[in-house]
């Protein structure tokens, strides 16, 4: 409460007026003794009771006439916060410029854009010494609290929408910090967002630390009705060529109307097939492309949608690479004199010579020769020794894995625990040796387990005779693939990017006599097949996201035509730039490219109504009103609602009302009059 | 009689009273002779009427005078005239004693009046009778006519105060009891009783042929209601308090007053009582000069 005239409130006590001059009038009540009653009416004494409380009113009225005259001349103002006149005023305004701000309003344009010309009526609100800032949801840079709203107002327009979720609560941080600092009595936050249901943080925000700060709140209402084109994740095996690549998709409906939308999967900017797919509201429904690769290299593609409304999460990208096969490295020790341990490994994935089999294709080495070079472009290598690997070769190895590459190691007759003992110790297993003593086993079949459980079914597996094993210690941190009663066959151990499988049995007849059978060749093509990691330096990140890099001088460009020299900052290259779903293409870095997907949570664009927006904060905010302009809000919350009008309206209506009541008494005192002139007479 | 002896017989009153005589209108019974008509026949200086002799007759009675010129026997009758029992009713409810500026209190207007009577009657050597009541009969005379019990009663009167609720219909009804018949009955009174029905008991006195005279004593702030403004009127018998617009209501006062009246004098008129309204404004000398002259146009 405020007043404009102040002045005036010393006129209070002519409130008082009214009282006095009754009390000084007041009719005194006459005690009389009198015979009887007999003769009196009871009804009569409401005359007097009337005329008593008509006095009463008209006393209340005219004081309350002089009050409210008093405080009309006086201008009282009605505010809901203390804003002090003439001190200056520090405004933060939150632009939400998450995904979901893309949604149509009714009128046409995105709720970004309107929001947009709505942050610029508040910035028209302030004057010359009060100060600004704005700060973006999605954490890219706004401007700091500043003076010159021209640079405010330059930065609001040049903002742009992001694929990102964003943080309510770091922006309202973010600006109470900025408040902190600022020399401004006056400290306002202006919220300019969707208010999305999925937005809403868990524990109100806490505004009430920053004394005088009023928040003020735009929800902006968009169509709800949107549907996101989701889970395009292709499996890491390596591409071939005429191999099919499947490529999954779902299709989410986050509006309450079921839909039929077009889907179409859209390969180097070509458009390859399409799909018809029918969702129903609050829903999804799955479906898959399968593209067979004809040629080699790189593919960059997306699987997208056709939708009115927000549109950057409409498509969804992918990238592969296309190889013409996979390349097996088989690594023996020539040396040692023994027969080619991979003899039936080769006869059986490369059954005609330099003519590759299942995509697969060979290449024998003796471990002396194995080098960084020749491994590559190689998908898989193969160890098969007995004597000891040197540590040297046991880096090369952990190099090869780091890059992604699949390291699959069998024993020999003589090995021993040792013999790949510095793999462990390279790949940071020392502490555990994979491999123990062979020992005799007299079993016969093996039981292979997820994700392999499909190969049960091949024939002749109950046909293996097992006479030894080299025994395995299960990780915990791998998986066991096979088991023969209970003892581990084959294990799986992550290592740098890559894998290491390791078998508990040879490829030769030493250890038993599968090499012999018809599943031998079929299962040893599946398992490379298996083994075969990609190699590919890719990274599948969320918008918003930084991506870390290294390299000493990374540039980047991405699908949807930015470049972008990154800079090293604190010895660290970090991609920071991750705003838009695409993909993003590194050189110099130790990552090739990055699939940046849209946040999905911003996809569903249900709205909190006014009440929940409120339970945002833990102290009391103010809605706007979208549909009239936010200066004039904001100047009339900022200096209250004058009550000089009401007031003043208030006397003419008390006065009408003492008017009739006056009249009233008149009347009833003239018929008393008249009657005493009467009884004169 | 001393002067100056009694508050409510002054010496001006009794001037005033000197040639008054109160003649009951009515037949009376009294056991001595005066000025009021005895229903029994006997022997009186008052000549009735002559009626044949018969036997059983008392001889004395015989007229030897007419005998002796009709020769014929006649008996002489003469009108026996007889003194007169009145009984004096004052009401000292609180009503009575309702305050007045500029007038004697009605108690005090109906005392003097009483008082007045009451030597009338001594003059006339007729027998007066004396009593006082309010919710109950509190005062009682007996009815004689002796000189000292004129003096007694006068006295009485004078140790009077008013007070308290009245009601008259159940005192008048015990007091006809008392009284003989064929008295006269004076009666000094307001008359406003909260039992509408007192009135009734009068019957009680007009069955016994008893002459009633009511004298309704009004003070003249029950006449003129001078109240001006808010006024708080308290009912001086029973305390009850009613605030009001004394211009407002002094209309219906004064139709209510009226109309209590007319019927009083109405239920008079059809008893043959003798209703008389007196303000105590008015001397009571004069009020009574006047009362009697106005009886003795009427008779």
């Amino acid at each position: 409460m405020d007043f404009g005239n102040s002045i005036f409130l010393w006129g209070l006590p002519l409130v008082l007026l009214p009282l006095l001059l009754h009390l000084f009038f007041k009719r005194r009540k006459t005690r009389v003794q009198f015979s009887t009653l007999l003769f009196f009416v009871k009804k009569e004494r409401y005359f007097a009771y009337r005329r008593k409380i008509l006095e009463i009113i008209l006393l209340i009225l005219r004081m309350t006439m002089i009050l409210l005259l008093v405080l009309a001349l006086s201008r009282m103002f009605f505010k809901k916060f203390n804003f002090i006149s003439g001190a200056g005023t520090e405004a933060v305004i939150i632009l939400d410029d998450s995904m979901s701000m893309q949604s149509r309003l009714p009128s046409g344009g995105t709720t970004f854009d309107f929001a947009q010309s709505k942050a610029e009526e508040i910035l028209s609100s302030l004057s010359g010494d009060d100060g600004a800032a704005l700060i973006l949801l999605s954490g890219k840079p706004g401007v700091n609290l500043t003076r010159d709203k021209t640079a405010v107002v330059k930065a609001l327009r040049s903002a742009r929408l992001t694929a990102t979720a964003g943080s309510l609560g770091a922006a309202v941080q973010t600006a109470i910090e900025q408040l902190r600092k600022a020399p401004g009595v006056n400290r306002e936050i202006y919220i300019l967002s969707d208010f999305k249901k999925s937005g809403k943080p868990s524990t109100a925000l806490n505004i009430a630390e920053l004394g005088n700060c009023r928040v003020f709140c735009l929800p902006l209402r968009g169509s709800e009705d949107n549907l996101s084109v989701d889970n395009v994740t292709i499996d890491s095996t390596p591409k071939v060529i005429n191999r099919p690549v499947i490529i999954p998709f779902k299709v989410v409906n986050h509006g309450k109307n079921p839909r039929d939308v077009r889907v179409e999967l859209e390969i180097d900017g070509r458009e390859m097939q399409t799909r018809q797919v029918s969702v129903g509201g609050k829903s999804s429904a799955a479906d898959r492309f399968v593209y067979i690769p004809a040629r080699s290299g790189r593919v960059n593609g997306s699987v997208k949608i056709d939708d009115d409304n927000i549109s950057l999460d409409d498509r969804a990208y992918f990238s592969f690479n296309i190889a013409g096969s996979i390349n097996v490295l088989l690594v023996r020790d020539t040396q040692s004199g023994k027969p080619d341990p991979f003899y039936f490994l080769r006869l059986a994935i490369n059954p005609v010579k330099n003519q590759p089999a299942y995509g697969i294709s060979t290449e024998s080495a003796d471990i002396t020769d194995l080098k960084d070079t020749l491994l590559k472009d190689k998908n898989i290598l193969c160890l098969s020794l007995s004597k000891p690997l040197d540590a040297a070769k046991a880096e090369i190895i952990k190099n090869f894995l780091d890059n992604g590459g699949t390291l699959f190691t069998f024993p020999e007759a003589d090995s021993v625990p040792e013999t790949y003992a510095s793999i462990a110790r390279a790949t940071g297993n020392e502490k555990s040796a994979i491999y123990r003593e062979i020992v005799p086993l007299r079993k016969s079949g093996i039981i292979f387990n997820k994700p392999l459980t499909e190969f049960n079914d091949l024939l002749q597996l109950d046909m293996i005779k097992w006479r030894k094993i080299q025994q395995l210690v299960p990780f915990s941190s791998g998986k066991t693939l096979a088991r023969v009663d209970g003892q581990p066959m084959l294990l799986e151990l992550t290592a740098g990017r890559g894998k290491w499988l390791a078998a508990a049995f040879d490829l030769r007849r030493d250890f038993s006599n599968w090499p012999l059978l018809k599943s031998f060749p079929v299962v040893t093509a599946a398992l490379i097949n298996y083994a075969a990691g990609n190699s590919e330096q890719t990274v599948s990140t969320v918008c918003g996201e930084n991506i870390q890099l290294k390299g000493d001088k990374v540039s980047c460009s991405t699908s949807y035509g930015r470049n972008n020299e990154i800079s090293q900052a604190n010895g660290k290259t970090v991609f920071t730039e991750n705003w838009l779903p695409g993909i993003i293409f590194f050189s110099g870095a130790d990552i090739e490219l990055a699939i940046a997907k849209p946040d999905s949570g911003e996809s569903a664009t249900e709205q909190c109504d006014d009440g929940e927006v409120k339970d945002f904060f833990n102290a009391p905010v103010t809605l706007l009103d979208s549909s009239s302009d936010l200066a004039r809000q904001a100047e009339k919350l900022r200096k209250g609602m004058e009550l000089s009008g009401i007031f003043l309206l208030l006397l003419l209506l008390l006065l009408a009302v003492e008017f009739l009541l006056g009249g009233s008494r008149a009347m009833m005192i003239a018929e008393l009059k008249q009657k005493i002139r009467g009884r004169a007479k | 009689m001393a002067r100056n002896q009694f508050k409510y017989l002054p010496p001006e009153t009794l001037d005033s009273l000197k040639n008054i005589e109160l003649v009951a209108q009515s037949l009376v019974e009294g056991g001595l002779l005066g000025l009021h008509r005895s229903p029994y026949h006997g022997f009186s200086s008052e000549f009735a009427e002559y009626r044949k002799y018969t036997p059983g007759d008392g001889i004395k009675y015989i007229d030897w005078k007419t005998y002796a010129r009709t020769d014929r026997y006649y008996i002489k009758r003469f009108e026996e005239e007889t003194n007169l029992r009145s009984f004096i009713l004052l009401d000292k409810s609180g009503s009575m004693g309702m305050p007045e500026k500029s007038a004697p209190v009605k108690f005090n207007y109906a005392c003097y009046l009483a008082a007045a009577f009451m030597f009338l009657m001594h003059q006339q050597r007729d027998a007066v009778g004396f009593f006082a009541y309010d919710r109950e009969v509190s005062e009682v005379a007996e009815c004689k006519c002796s000189r000292s019990h004129l003096i007694a009663t006068l006295k009485r009167l004078e140790n009077m105060i008013p007070g308290g609720p009245s009601d008259s219909g159940e005192c008048l009804k015990l007091i006809a009891e008392r009284i003989p018949k064929r008295s006269l009955v004076i009666i000094f009174s307001d008359f406003f009783d909260h039992n509408p029905d007192f009135i009734k008991s009068l019957h009680h006195l007009t069955f016994k042929k008893c002459e009633v005279i009511l004298f309704q004593v009004l003070n003249d702030s029950e006449l003129k209601f001078p109240y001006k403004g808010l006024i708080e009127f308290e009912d001086i018998e029973t305390g009850r308090m009613l605030a009001l617009e004394s211009e407002a209501c002094r209309e219906h006062f004064f139709n209510a007053l009226n109309s209590y009246n007319a019927q009083l004098k109405n239920f008079c008129d059809s008893q043959k009582i003798s209703f008389e309204t007196l303000t105590t404004s008015a001397p009571f000398e004069r009020a009574l000069a006047a009362y009697f002259s106005k009886r003795e146009a009427m008779f």
